[in-house]
């Protein structure tokens, strides 16, 4: 069925529907039925076949009016046409051989009568034939991304999907080449001795040589997918020419991008919308809008949208240079903006009005003039909607800020939309003129690159055009000349590289370099202007910036929408591409892939655990009956410990049993498992025998509760039961099992009893203030491992501790000393703080120091959870000691969270360690322990203070002062200090006045440095951070520490008395070596070092031994300098908190002297 | 009439999304795009990613220079700025529906990513920049670190002998002591075809962003190593006093030009600071 007239009308351009209806207007005359492509070519033709024996002619004639159409078609015929035959003579030829494939074609009669009446008949409907290829053009339009935009705004929305189809307007040269396909049509252009495809080739490009390099052709496709294998002759043509850009000078040209800022300004000119006037900004935009200008002068099409094609520049930069400096009369302005709207007619005309910055920097009374100018363009614009466009160009954003700020809303009035111009010429690439030597050095891609030089030779034929390039270049210098004369009267007008254009031949190769000098200069020049500019007008910018994102953001806002509903299909599609072994497994699993894979097999395994498992059924179920009754008992032990007499404990050969059940149970499963195993067996029945003589390895292995520790005479029983049990074990694990489950329950009581005790005894040695703690810690853990318990289908050996509340080295001590009793060696340890934060805030700091040096070494370039894996992977049996488990991150908390469900640890690979020998201690610095350390508020010590102290330089000095000034100075103290105060040495909350704004200053320093930011007020990095992110980490650490076996509350340390007890014993040294005349005064700051100091050592030895040598020193020293016995004085120890200590006192982090003054 | 027209920009979405090796992986509700830089492909996000699976949907992608990309799709003549990289990314984010995220780009990355902020404003929530530059080149009072002579040289070296450069180069970029970073790096490096290496090094170095610093609105985070042989501190410096949106500069304390390679750790934290501190 034909389609009518109106409806082809509406899916093209405004070229095209221009040609369409040249072809309805012949149809029309011929009285056909049917438009057809024919018409539209010989239409075509007959527009542009008067031009053709002299072309330069009649292109001045009609300059901008004549339809871009024939001159589009025209233009690719002389370039395609065979060069035996005179030009002339050919385009004769083309047009007979048309009028008579149009005589063939049938009339209608209805229309013959009509036209024989001379009335104008009834349009002749489009042929199905054109139709089609209207339609075929639509799709590869369509599929341009360059263009896509376009149509996605032309979309009403919530159009649905016919009519955005639609929607798509067909250029002029999408038409062309889908009517070249046209079997009639090209069998019309064969009569005539032209090759289709040779017409298809030459309307896609090419352009002249000098600048064919930036964008061959227009309509090039996102990696050529929108041309069929048919159309190969454009991948041809790209392949050919740059491929390979190094042995050629082409490089150099292409690398920077002058072709390709064109085809964005053109993109932006050919927009149907508002923001259609181009204004470039960035370092390059100068060289763009030059490059654009050639472009445009040059009729170098191919670059621009086809809507464009003979389009005019007129340049009144200078103007609005002279206007700035006041040379430039009114008059000569409004002139050229006369002529600007005369040449605004079809296809429209560009209005240059250059750098910016001239006319920014004008001076007060060429303001006026400036507006007026300004005015005035827009009144044009107004006028000559849709056909005349502005653009300018500025070096810097802050330029184009200024002058929007001279001209509000000018952005708007305009229609201005911004173009970041990024990239810029510059001289590179001088060394790419010698031959390559790339070639050779990369053998192995060689072969990519020889195929770009064969590909000259064959197609050489096909691409004949390229021979002919005098012709073209004849031609457009003639236009040059031609718009010169047109464009302006006088050349002074112009800018000075028409200038240039006008006297230096297009092919001279001086030329190039010419242009290069000017840019370097003009490079200059605005690299200097720069500068200025971002000094100046910095304060403007951010008033401004509102105004102009509208148009961005309506753009971005249009563009949007379409795309979503692709989203699910292209994401599906991604994970089923068979292809690549990444994708399909990474889509499905939120995890990378090495990762993924391994996590599959591993859930495999888990998931068949149970099932596995479950033939063995009937040793679990024997276990169980056995359970009961050893559960009251511990109840019953534990009532008892907890009264204090008598602390009594379940055996130890349960759990040792349980521990080696565990490993049959698992030995099919894993193989991990299964080695230790067989380790363990093997030294079973080694050792069997010998057990007194356990090393300390076997102990670990068999378990926490076989203590170095126990009594002679316990051991003397013990052999004899874990011998039997073993040597039974090495034979037959389930009978194993139940005989020595029988004979431990047994024998458990005395044996277990005196090993509770001895641990915690041992432990309450080891940590002199948290002895309920470390109690509360070890009935914990002798619970969970002679307990049963199963976390999800499996028995597990592993024991998760929380520990809350304040005193974070107690905390640690207590660990600490559990390992050392349950495994008897203190390296079975473990410690790994989560929060890489607290490292970086107090690097330094007493406390923290020891951990800082170790965690930093070994963390480097290494994940926290890799750490923890390596650390765990050395010693299996250990106690891990966590901090600031909620600080730690996402990757740490899965691996926790899997430990503790399932027994086994991933590290980021997803590499699993089995934990069933460790002790887990976690402890953090959240919520759970802020209830404890508010309850001391009133003391003077505060335990992040103390945590806080770094190694500082000490410094002791000479106060000579009155008896009333003392007694005064007393009596403001506390109470609890005047005491002190009896014993001549005290601790004074009052800060020294010349220290006090430094220490403030240096204070706001150090919690910023957090954020590293100083820019920044403290408190607006400080206040807002993330709550999702907190609430994710609070919400695992609920989940996390309710899985935990345990929890442990620590009481916070009495500091004040810790300070007491410390303060008299430096009061004794003090006594003895200076006597009770003097008053040592020792500042909160010095206080707190010394205390940190204290509570970060095991015992006092170290710290006695710094009171002896180095201070006891320095007050000696003090006293032979001022000889004091004398009078009362005061002396003052300090701590300077702006210098760290250059040398460490042996065995304690303070310094090794102190300063005298 | 209305035939196959979302079919077409589905099947060019998808096309660009195999051929970019476009990933989007994790169960968070919000975007994070994790674009890499030169030398690298997505593989260098790898122990950065975990780490964001549980909160963000994360959208991996090479650039089309990557050593991972078909060297094929590398048009010399398309992608001689950068805005060509740029509409990649926007297709990529169109593509699989993206209209917010937070965009991660490491080094030319960097660059891509501030470009397609200013392009679509309301695209990206937050600029992430890492190891970023606007220029490369010195130029009067701005100290970009490079002078064009050095850069001739190095490219005289890549085009000499590429695999030397790149064993030469991997480990300065990498600027710290740790192995299994240079050999990742020298790996993605060396993947990449010596001319198209060169020649987005070209492109890279061609390109100056500091005209146009100031049309981002987005809010930046410039995240800085201490000692990185391709960017200057005062760069960061000069990012922070030019960005449009509000920017602020996070300093990490480890070495080298690949933070997210050479120390993951501690870059992990900054970067998960970078997202979550509202501005």
């Amino acid at each position: 069925m034909p389609t009518p007239v109106s409806n082809a009308r509406a899916c093209l351009a405004a070229e095209a529907a221009a040609a369409l209806d040249g072809a309805v207007s012949v149809a029309l005359r011929r009285a056909h039925a049917q438009t057809t492509s024919l018409h539209v070519v010989y239409a075509l033709l007959l527009s542009s076949s008067s031009s053709y024996p002299s072309p330069a002619a009649g292109r001045g004639a009609d300059g901008g009016s004549r339809a871009p159409c024939s001159i589009l078609l025209g233009d690719a015929l002389s370039r395609a046409r065979s060069s035996v035959y005179s030009p002339r003579l050919q385009f004769k030829a083309l047009e007979l051989c048309f009028g008579v494939a149009l005589n063939r074609l049938p009339s209608s009669s209805s229309n013959r009568q009509a036209v024989e009446e001379g009335g104008g008949g009834d349009e002749p409907p489009v042929s199905n034939s054109l139709m089609a290829a209207i339609k075929r053009s639509q799709a590869i339009q369509r599929r341009n991304p360059e263009t896509l935009y376009l149509y996605q705004q032309q979309q009403t929305p919530g159009g649905g999907g016919a009519s955005s189809f639609s929607g798509v307007k067909v250029e002029l040269q999408q038409l062309l080449l889908a009517i070249l396909d046209d079997p009639v049509v090209s069998r019309a252009f064969g009569d005539a001795g032209f090759c289709s495809t040779d017409i298809k080739l030459a309307i896609l490009g090419p352009p002249p040589p000098i600048l064919r390099f930036p964008r061959a052709a227009r309509s090039s496709p996102l990696f050529l997918s929108n041309f069929s294998a048919g159309d190969g002759f454009e991948t041809v043509l790209t392949s050919r020419e740059l491929v390979f850009p190094f042995p050629t000078a082409t490089a150099q040209l292409c690398s920077d991008g002058g072709g390709e800022n064109c085809r964005r300004i053109g993109e932006i000119l050919a927009r149907k919308s508002s923001g259609r006037n181009p204004m470039l900004v960035g370092v390059g935009a100068g060289e763009a809008a030059r490059d654009f200008a050639q472009v445009v002068e040059r009729q170098n099409w191919a670059v621009l949208p086809p809507e464009l094609h003979g389009i005019k520049l007129v340049s009144i930069e200078k103007e609005v240079a002279e206007l700035s400096t006041g040379g430039c009369d009114q008059l000569a302005v409004g002139i050229r903006l006369e002529e600007m709207g005369k040449k605004a007619e079809s296809p429209g005309a560009i209005l240059n009005i250059g750098d910016l910055k001239r006319a920014v920097e004008g001076c007060a009374e060429c303001n006026d003039k400036e507006s007026c100018l300004v005015s005035e363009v827009t009144r044009l614009l107004e006028v000559h909607h849709g056909r005349l466009w502005v653009m300018g160009w500025s070096a810097t954003y802050e330029t184009y800020m200024k002058f929007l700020s001279k001209h509000p809303m000018l952005d708007k009035d305009w229609g201005l939309q911004l173009l970041p111009i990024t990239s810029v010429r510059t001289g590179m690439g001088r060394s790419l003129t010698r031959p390559s030597s790339l070639m050779e050095s990369f053998v192995p891609l060689g072969g990519f690159f020889p195929t770009a030089y064969e590909s000259k030779g064959i197609f050489s034929s096909v691409y004949s055009s390229v021979f002919r390039y005098d012709d073209c270049n004849d031609k457009c210098e003639q236009e040059v000349s031609l718009t010169l004369s047109v464009d302006g009267q006088q050349n002074a007008n112009l800018p000075f590289w028409l200038h240039k254009a006008n006297m230096v031949s297009l092919n001279d190769g001086s030329y190039a370099a010419k242009a290069k000098d000017d840019q370097t200069v003009l490079n200059a020049k605005i690299m200097d202007l720069q500068k200025k500019w971002n000094d100046n007008s910095q304060c403007l910018h951010h008033g401004c910036q509102k105004t102009n994102t509208d148009d961005c953001a309506a753009v971005a806002c249009t563009m949007n929408p379409s795309y979503i509903s692709n989203m699910e299909r292209a994401c599906s599609w991604n994970g089923e591409n068979p292809d690549d072994d990444q994708r399909p497994r990474g889509h499905g699993i939120p995890y990378p892939i090495s990762v993924g894979t391994q996590k599959i097999i591993m859930a495999g395994k888990r998931n068949s655990l149970p099932s596995v498992l479950e033939p063995e059924n009937e040793d679990l179920s024997l276990k169980l009956q056995v359970r009961p009754s050893k559960g009251e008992q511990l109840q019953r032990e534990f009532f008892q410990s907890h009264q204090g007499d008598e602390h009594a404990s379940p055996s130890s050969v349960t759990s040792v049993m349980t521990d080696l059940v565990l490993g049959t149970l698992h030995e099919p499963l894993c193989n991990e498992e299964n080695f230790v195993w067989q380790e363990q067996k093997y030294h079973l029945e080694d050792l069997s025998g010998c057990l007194p003589s356990m090393s300390a390895d076997m102990i670990r292995k068999f378990g926490p509760d076989v203590a170095v520790e126990s009594s002679s005479d316990e051991k003397s029983t013990q052999p004899l039961v874990l011998t039997h049990s073993f040597s039974q074990v090495s034979n037959d694990c389930a009978s194993a099992y139940n005989k020595s489950s029988l004979i431990s329950s047994n024998t458990r009581h005395k044996f277990d009893l005196s090993n509770y005790k001895s641990l915690c005894s041992s432990l309450i040695n080891k940590v002199c203030q948290q002895e309920e703690a470390a109690i509360a810690a070890t009935q914990a853990i002798v619970h969970c491992k002679t307990g049963e318990r199963r976390r999800g289908a499996s028995l597990r050996g592993d024991v998760w501790l929380s520990f809350r509340g304040p005193d974070k080295i107690g905390k640690k001590r207590v660990a600490m000393a559990l390992a050392e009793t349950i495994y008897g060696i203190k390296e079975n340890f473990v410690s790994i703080d989560l929060s890489y934060q607290d490292c970086v805030a107090h690097p330094r700091s007493i406390c923290n120091q020891q951990d800082a040096i170790g965690n930093g070494l070994q963390c480097r370039g290494k994940m926290n959870a890799d750490h923890i894996a390596t650390e765990l992977s050395k010693k299996l049996g250990s106690v891990v000691f966590l901090e600031n488990v909620d600080k730690a991150d996402l990757l740490v908390q899965n691996s926790l969270s899997q430990a503790i469900r399932t027994g086994k640890f991933p590290d980021s690979h997803g590499r699993e360690l089995g934990i069933n020998d460790a002790i887990f201690i976690l402890t953090s610095s959240g919520t759970q322990g802020q209830n404890f350390s508010r309850r001391k508020d009133h003391s003077s010590f505060s335990e992040e203070n103390i945590l806080a102290a770094s190694c500082w330089q000490m410094k002791i000095f000479l106060e000579p002062s009155p008896e009333t000034a003392k007694l005064s100075f007393a009596s403001t103290q506390k109470p609890r200090n005047n005491q002190v105060y009896e014993h001549s040495v005290f601790v004074s909350k009052r800060k020294l006045d010349i220290s006090d704004d430094l220490m403030s200053a240096k204070r706001a320093q150090t919690t910023s440095n957090v954020f590293l930011d100083l820019n920044l007020p403290v408190e607006d990095v400080e206040g807002h951070k993330d709550h999702s992110k907190s609430e994710n980490s609070a919400a695992w650490m609920e989940d996390f520490l309710g899985l935990v076996d345990a929890t442990v509350d620590f009481k916070p340390i009495d500091f004040d008395a810790f300070a007491d007890s410390i303060l008299k014993d430096i009061n004794k040294i003090f006594l003895s070596n200076v006597g009770s005349d003097c008053v040592l005064e020792i500042e909160q700051k010095a206080m707190e070092e010394i205390l940190a100091a204290a509570w970060s050592l095991e015992d006092r030895g170290a710290l006695n031994n710094w009171f002896e040598q180095v201070l006891v020193r320095s007050l000696t020293e003090l006293r032979c300098r001022y000889n004091l016995s004398s009078t009362h004085n005061i002396l003052r120890l300090v701590a300077c908190k702006d210098t760290f200590a250059q040398e460490h006192a042996p065995g304690v982090l303070l310094p090794s002297r102190i300063i005298i003054e | 009439m209305g035939f196959g027209s979302s079919d077409d920009t589905t099947t060019k979405g998808r096309k660009l999304l195999e051929i970019l090796n476009v990933r989007m992986v994790g169960a968070g509700c919000r975007v994070l795009v994790l674009s890499h830089g030169f030398g690298t492909d997505q593989s260098a996000w790898n122990r950065v990613l975990p780490y964001f699976l549980r909160d963000y949907r994360v959208v991996l992608y090479d650039l089309v220079c990557a050593g991972s990309v078909n060297p094929d799709h590398f048009e010399f003549h398309r992608y001689t700025t950068l805005d060509a990289y740029v509409d990649d990314l926007l297709a990529v984010l169109d593509a699989l529906g993206v209209d917010r995220c937070y965009f991660v780009g490491h080094s030319v990355s960097a660059m891509i990513g501030i470009l397609a902020a200013i392009r679509r404003p309301l695209l990206f929530l937050k600029l992430i920049l890492v190891g970023a530059s606007p220029r490369f080149l010195n130029d009067g009072d701005y100290h970009g670190g490079f002078e064009r002579e050095e850069t001739e040289e190095v490219f005289a070296a890549m085009e000499a002998n590429y695999e030397a450069w790149v064993r030469g180069f991997a480990p300065l970029a990498v600027g710290a002591d740790v192995p299994a970073a240079v050999r990742e790096f020298s790996r993605t490096l060396f993947n990449m075809r010596p001319d198209i290496s060169l020649f987005v090094s070209r492109t890279v170095f061609n390109s100056d962003l500091r005209g146009v610093l100031g049309l981002v609105q987005a809010p930046c985070v410039v995240i800085q190593t201490a000692n990185d042989v391709s960017v200057p501190p005062s760069v960061a410096a000069y990012l922070k006093a030019h960005l449009g949106g509000r920017t602020t500069l996070e300093l990490l304390h480890d070495e080298g030009h690949l933070p997210h390679l050479s120390a993951p750790a501690s870059f992990v934290h900054v970067l998960h600071r970078a997202l979550t501190t509202t501005q």
